[in-house]
C-alpha cells in the first residue's frame, strides 16, 4: 500500500484552446490539484520523457504537432509512465471516437462541451481506481 | 507647326507630385506608427480587462455563487465581455451553463444581445444568436421563428439553434422549415445543431416523407433531404423507418442515405441484400453497417465483402469482421486466409496494425 | 515633340499599371474589413465537424528525401475531419521512396482505379499500414503536372488540394481553404496566401514562430508577395478575375479539373494554366461558378535567397505566364468573358507580359532623352515619380494593410525593415525584375529550352523533355 504524497496532487493539462485550459486549470486547482499545461503534442511527450513527476493527464485530442491519440499510444508503452491516468477530453463529433480513445489507452473519456464537476468526478475515479496496464493489446503480448 | 508642339511638363506639376508622393509616404508611416501604439496601449487595457472579469467568470463556471456585488462594466466594454462569456459558455454545459447564463443576465448582456440582432454584419448577428440561446426568455422565440423564411443558409441555423435551446417545442416548425430548404450546409448543421439534435431529430422522424402503396419511396428527392437531414443530426433510426428506402433497385444515392444512418441491431437481411449493389459507396455502407448490427450470419457477407476489387470495401469490411462480437483476431484471420484472397488477408492484417498503432 | 509624346505616353503606362494596384488594393482592404467582422465567431469554440467535404491532398515529390518525412508527418496533423494524403514519387532518384517506406509502413497494395487523364507509368502503389489515409503513388519521372494528374487519377474524394513538397501548412489551414467551398455551392477553386518562410522558426515541418529573414532578396521578396501575391490576388479574387493560384497551396473540385483535362504536362507554369482554363472553358459554357482566394497566411515556403536562383525562377515564371496566355487568346475580349476576359487578362497581356518590355524601354528611353537633352528636367522627374514614387507608395499601403490585417510581423524593427524593403523594392528590385522576366519573355519566343536552374538547397523538378 502506497504511502499518500504529502504534496498536492499534480495534474498535466495538455489542451491547446486558451479558454479552456484556463478553465482546466482553474477548476483543478480549486480542488486543490497542481496543474501544469503544454499547449501542443510535442511539448508534452518532452514533458512526459522529463523527470517531474505527475499523478494525472488532462488530454485533449486536438492539438498540434502531434495529435492526442498518438501521444497515448507512446505513453501507454512507456514503462515509467504506463499506469498513468488520462482523461481524454474531446470536441470531435464522430461515432469511434470514444473507441478509439478507449483502445489508445485511455482511462477515462469526456466529450466537449464539459461539466467541470462532471470532469472532476471522473478524474478522482481515474486516480482512484486500481492501477491497470492500459496499453493496447499487441505491445502488451510483446 | 507651333501649334502642334505640345507644352513642356509644368515644373509645378513635377514638384505637386513629389511633394503628394512623399506626403503619402509619410502619411502612412504615420498611420503604422499609430497603429503599433495604439496596440500597445490596447494591450495592458485587455490584459486588465481579462484579469478582471475571467476569474469572474470562471469562478461561476466552475461552482460560485454569483457574487452580490458585481465589477462596473463600462458601455464599450460590453462586448468584448459578451464575446469572453460565449467563449467560455460553449466550453461547459450542465450547471455551470445554467450558471454562466444567470451572470450574464445579471451583467445586463441581454439587452446588448437583442439589439446586435439587428446588427448589419451576419457574423455579429450570429454571435448574438448564439448568445440569446443562453440569455433570451419565450419573448424572443416568436421573431425568431419569423425570421427563419427569409435567412440565408448559415443564418438560418444560428436562429434554429438559439430558438430550440429556448422553446424545444419549436421543434417541429424548425424541422419543417429546414426540410424544405436545398442549400443548407449539412456539415456546419451538424455542429450548430449538436445541442438540439434530440427534439429536433424527433420532429424530423415524424416528418416522413410518403410512401407508395408498395411500401417503396414514392419521390425520392423528399426522401434525400429527410435521410440527409437526419444524418447530419445524428439520428439513430430503426429499420422500419428506413425500409422504405432500402428496397433493392432504388436510386444509389438514396440507398447510400438510408444505409449510412443506419446502426441498428438487426435487420441484416435487408442490409445484406444491397452487398452486390454496383455502386461501391453502397458496398462501403453494408459493410459498416454489418459491423454495428453484429449478427454472425453477417460473416459470410462479409467474407464477400472483404474480397472486393475497391479498397474501401474491403477495408470497412475487415473492420466489421474484427468488430462483430465473439470473432477474435486469429479466428477472422483464418477465415479470411481460407478465402485464399491475399489482398483481403493484407487488409485484415493492416487494419488489426493500424487498430494497435504505432507511434 | 515626339520625346514628350513618347514620354508621357510611358508615365500614362505607369499611371496605369498603378492606378489598377490601387483599385485592387483597395478591394482587397474592403474584403479584409469584410474578412475582419468573422474573426470573433470563428475563434468561437465550437468543435471540429467530420462532415466536412473531404479533401485529398496531392504532394508532388521529386528527390525530396531529407523534407518529405517532415512534410508528410505534419499533414497527417492537419485539424481537419476526413482527408486523404497522396505522396506521388515522381520517379526519384535518391532514396525519397524508401524514406516513406521505413517511416510510415508502406506496403504494395493493388490498386483498381480508372485512369481518366493518361499519365507516365505507375510503378505502384502503397498504402501506410499505420495511418490509413496516406498513400504513395510511385511512377516514372514525368514532371509535376503530371504527377498531379496521377494524383487525381487516384484519389477519392471530390475535392483535391495541390501542395508542394516543401511547403509548411498551418494546422487549420485546411479547413480555412475550404471555406469558400461551404458558403458558395458554385465555387470550384479557392488558392491559398503563400508567405516567405524563410527567417521563420520551423521545426518538424510546423511553423513555430514568424520572422523576417536576415537575407535581402528574401526580404524583398516577402515585400513582392505581400504586395502582389497578396493584395493584387485578393483584389482580382474579389471579382472572380483570379486568374493564378499557386501550385504551393489550392483546393480544387475535382470534376471541373478532370472535366478541363487535368493539369497540362509539357507546360512550365501549369498552375496558372489551369486556371486560365478553368476560366476560359466556364465562361464559354455560361456555368456560373467562382474561384476565390484566401487572404489568411496559410502556406509558407522557402523562397530563393540568391541571385541566381531568383532569376530563374522569375524567367520560368514569365515563360509559363507566356505559355498559359498564349494557349487562351479565346478568353480575350470574348462574349462571354466577363471580368476574367475583359479585364483580367488584357491587364495580365498589358502589364505582365508586355509589361517588362514596356517599361524597361520607359526607364532606357527617357534617361537617354534627358541625358539628351530631348526632355526637360521636369517631365523626367515627372516619369520617375510616376514609376517608382507611386510604387513605392503602393509599397508602403502594402505594408500598413498588412500590419492592420495579419499583424505578422509586429515589432517596431521588422515595421521598419519592410518600410525600407518597400522603398528599395522600387528602386531596383522591380527594375531588375523587370529584366529577368524580359529574358524569360525572350526566351519563350525563341522556345528555347532552358533549364529551370537548381535551388542551391536541395532537389529541384527537371523540366519535362
Amino acid at each position: 500500500m502506497m504511502a499518500k504524497p504529502l504534496c498536492a496532487t499534480h495534474v498535466l493539462v495538455v489542451e491547446d484552446e486558451p479558454m479552456t485550459a484556463d478553465l482546466l486549470r482553474f477548476v483543478l486547482e480549486r480542488q486543490g490539484y497542481r496543474t501544469s499545461h503544454v499547449v501542443d503534442g510535442l511539448a508534452a511527450k518532452a514533458w512526459l520523457q522529463g523527470p517531474e513527476r505527475v499523478d494525472a493527464m488532462v488530454l485533449d485530442l486536438l492539438l498540434p504537432q502531434l495529435g492526442g491519440l498518438d501521444l497515448l499510444r507512446w505513453l501507454r508503452v512507456q514503462p515509467s509512465r504506463a499506469l498513468l491516468p488520462v482523461l481524454v477530453l474531446s470536441a470531435l463529433d464522430g461515432d469511434d471516437v470514444a473507441v478509439q480513445a478507449f483502445r489508445a489507452g485511455a482511462s477515462d473519456y469526456l466529450r466537449k462541451p464539459f461539466n467541470p464537476d462532471e470532469l472532476l468526478a471522473r478524474l478522482r475515479r481515474c486516480m482512484e481506481s486500481p492501477a491497470q496496464d492500459l496499453a493496447p493489446a499487441a505491445s502488451r503480448h510483446g | 507647326m507651333a501649334d502642334l508642339r505640345m507644352p513642356d511638363v509644368p515644373l509645378s506639376w513635377a514638384l505637386a507630385l513629389a511633394w503628394t508622393t512623399l506626403g503619402l509616404v509619410l502619411l502612412m508611416v504615420l498611420a503604422l506608427w499609430l497603429l503599433r501604439l495604439w496596440r500597445l496601449w490596447q494591450a495592458p487595457r485587455q490584459a486588465r480587462f481579462a484579469a478582471r472579469w475571467q476569474p469572474l467568470l470562471l469562478g461561476v463556471a466552475a461552482g460560485d455563487d454569483l457574487p452580490e456585488a458585481l465589477p462596473v462594466l463600462a458601455a464599450h466594454e460590453r462586448w468584448p465581455l459578451l464575446l469572453l462569456w460565449l467563449q467560455l459558455l460553449l466550453t461547459v454545459e450542465g450547471r455551470s451553463r445554467v450558471r454562466l447564463a444567470a451572470l450574464g443576465r445579471a451583467l445586463g448582456l441581454t439587452s446588448l444581445v437583442r439589439k446586435r440582432l439587428e446588427s448589419r454584419h451576419p457574423p455579429e448577428r450570429w454571435v448574438a444568436l448564439l448568445a440569446l440561446g443562453a440569455l433570451g426568455d419565450g419573448q424572443d422565440v416568436p421573431p425568431l421563428m419569423a425570421r427563419l423564411a427569409t435567412a440565408g443558409p448559415q443564418t438560418v441555423l444560428y436562429l434554429v439553434r438559439a430558438a430550440l435551446m429556448l422553446d424545444p417545442a419549436q421543434a417541429p416548425a424548425a424541422a419543417r422549415h429546414l426540410l424544405a430548404r436545398s442549400d443548407l450546409d449539412l456539415a456546419r448543421l451538424s455542429l450548430l445543431l449538436r445541442p438540439c439534435a434530440g427534439p429536433l431529430g424527433q420532429a424530423l422522424r415524424a416528418l416522413q416523407p410518403p410512401v407508395n402503396s408498395a411500401k417503396a419511396v414514392a419521390e425520392v428527392q423528399p426522401w434525400l433531404c429527410w435521410l440527409r437531414l437526419a444524418h447530419a443530426l445524428r439520428q439513430q433510426w430503426p429499420l422500419s423507418v428506413l425500409q422504405p428506402a432500402l428496397q433493392p433497385g432504388l436510386d444509389p444515392e438514396l440507398t447510400l442515405a438510408a444505409l449510412r444512418l443506419y446502426q441498428g441491431e438487426a435487420g441484416d437481411a435487408v442490409v445484406s441484400a444491397h452487398a452486390g449493389h454496383s455502386d461501391w459507396r453502397v458496398r462501403v455502407q453494408v459493410a459498416r453497417a454489418l459491423g454495428t448490427i453484429g449478427s454472425p450470419q453477417a460473416v459470410p457477407v462479409l467474407l464477400g465483402l472483404v474480397t472486393d476489387t475497391q479498397w474501401w470495401v474491403r477495408y470497412r469490411a475487415a473492420q466489421a469482421l474484427l468488430r462483430l462480437p465473439g470473432q477474435t483476431p486469429e479466428l477472422v484471420l483464418s477465415r479470411i486466409a481460407a478465402t485464399g484472397d491475399r489482398y483481403a488477408r493484407s487488409m485484415a492484417e493492416a487494419v488489426l496494425a493500424e487498430q494497435q498503432g504505432s507511434v | 515633340m515626339t520625346a514628350l509624346v513618347i514620354t508621357w505616353l510611358m508615365v500614362g503606362y505607369f499611371v496605369a499599371l498603378h492606378g489598377i494596384y490601387l483599385l485592387l488594393t483597395l478591394l482587397a482592404a474592403r474584403t479584409l474589413l469584410r474578412l475582419q467582422r468573422y474573426r470573433p465567431i470563428e475563434q468561437l469554440p465550437l468543435a471540429h465537424s467530420q462532415l466536412m467535404p473531404p479533401i485529398s491532398v496531392l504532394v508532388p515529390a521529386y528527390n525530396e528525401e531529407t523534407t518529405i518525412t517532415a512534410t508528410v508527418e505534419s499533414l497527417l496533423q492537419l485539424g481537419y475531419g476526413e482527408f486523404e494524403v497522396i505522396v506521388i514519387n515522381d520517379g526519384s532518384r535518391d532514396q525519397t521512396l524508401q524514406v516513406l517506406i521505413e517511416r510510415f509502413g508502406l506496403l504494395p497494395y493493388p490498386a483498381a482505379y480508372r485512369v481518366q487523364i493518361p499519365t507516365q507509368a505507375v510503378r505502384g502503389i502503397y498504402r501506410s499500414v499505420r495511418y490509413p489515409a496516406l498513400r504513395v503513388i510511385d511512377k516514372d519521372n514525368g514532371g509535376k503536372a503530371d504527377s498531379l494528374n496521377a494524383g487525381i487519377n487516384a484519389s477519392r474524394y471530390p475535392l483535391f488540394c495541390g501542395v508542394d513538397a516543401d511547403s509548411i501548412l498551418e494546422r487549420d489551414s485546411l479547413q480555412k481553404v475550404v471555406q469558400p467551398f461551404l458558403r458558395v455551392p458554385e465555387m470550384v477553386a479557392t488558392g491559398g496566401t503563400i508567405r516567405a518562410a524563410n527567417g521563420c522558426d520551423v521545426r518538424g515541418g510546423a511553423l513555430h514562430r514568424v520572422e523576417l529573414p536576415r537575407n535581402p532578396w528574401a526580404l524583398l521578396q516577402v515585400m513582392e508577395y505581400l504586395r502582389a501575391f497578396l493584395f493584387g490576388r485578393l483584389g482580382w479574387s474579389s471579382v472572380n478575375a483570379m486568374l493564378i493560384i499557386s501550385g504551393a497551396f489550392g483546393v480544387f473540385r475535382k470534376q471541373t479539373v478532370m472535366d478541363v483535362g487535368g493539369y497540362r504536362t509539357h507546360t512550365i507554369g501549369e498552375d496558372m494554366e489551369l486556371v486560365v482554363r478553368i476560366h476560359h472553358h466556364l465562361r464559354a459554357q455560361g456555368k456560373p461558378y467562382r474561384i476565390e482566394f484566401v487572404p489568411d497566411p496559410v502556406c509558407w515556403t522557402e523562397v530563393p535567397e540568391d541571385r541566381q536562383t531568383l532569376r530563374n525562377q522569375r524567367i520560368r515564371w514569365q515563360r509559363g505566364l507566356s505559355e498559359s496566355l498564349n494557349a487562351h487568346w479565346g478568353l480575350l475580349f470574348s462574349r462571354r468573358g466577363g471580368w476574367p476576359g475583359w479585364v483580367a487578362f488584357p491587364y495580365m497581356v498589358l502589364f505582365e507580359w508586355l509589361g517588362p518590355l514596356v517599361e524597361l524601354l520607359g526607364y532606357l528611353w527617357t534617361t537617354w532623352a534627358w541625358w539628351a537633352g530631348f526632355i526637360s528636367g521636369q517631365a523626367f522627374s515627372l516619369f520617375l515619380l510616376v514609376a517608382v514614387g507611386l510604387g513605392i507608395v503602393l509599397s508602403v499601403a502594402g505594408v500598413l494593410l498588412e500590419q492592420w490585417s495579419f499583424r505578422m510581423y509586429p515589432t517596431v524593427r521588422q515595421m521598419l525593415l519592410l518600410v525600407l524593403a518597400a522603398v528599395v523594392e522600387n528602386l531596383g528590385y522591380r527594375q531588375l525584375n523587370a529584366w529577368w522576366r524580359l529574358v524569360g519573355l525572350y526566351r519563350w519566343a525563341r522556345q528555347k529550352e532552358g533549364s529551370w536552374g537548381t535551388m542551391k538547397r536541395k532537389g529541384n523538378w527537371q523540366a519535362p523533355g
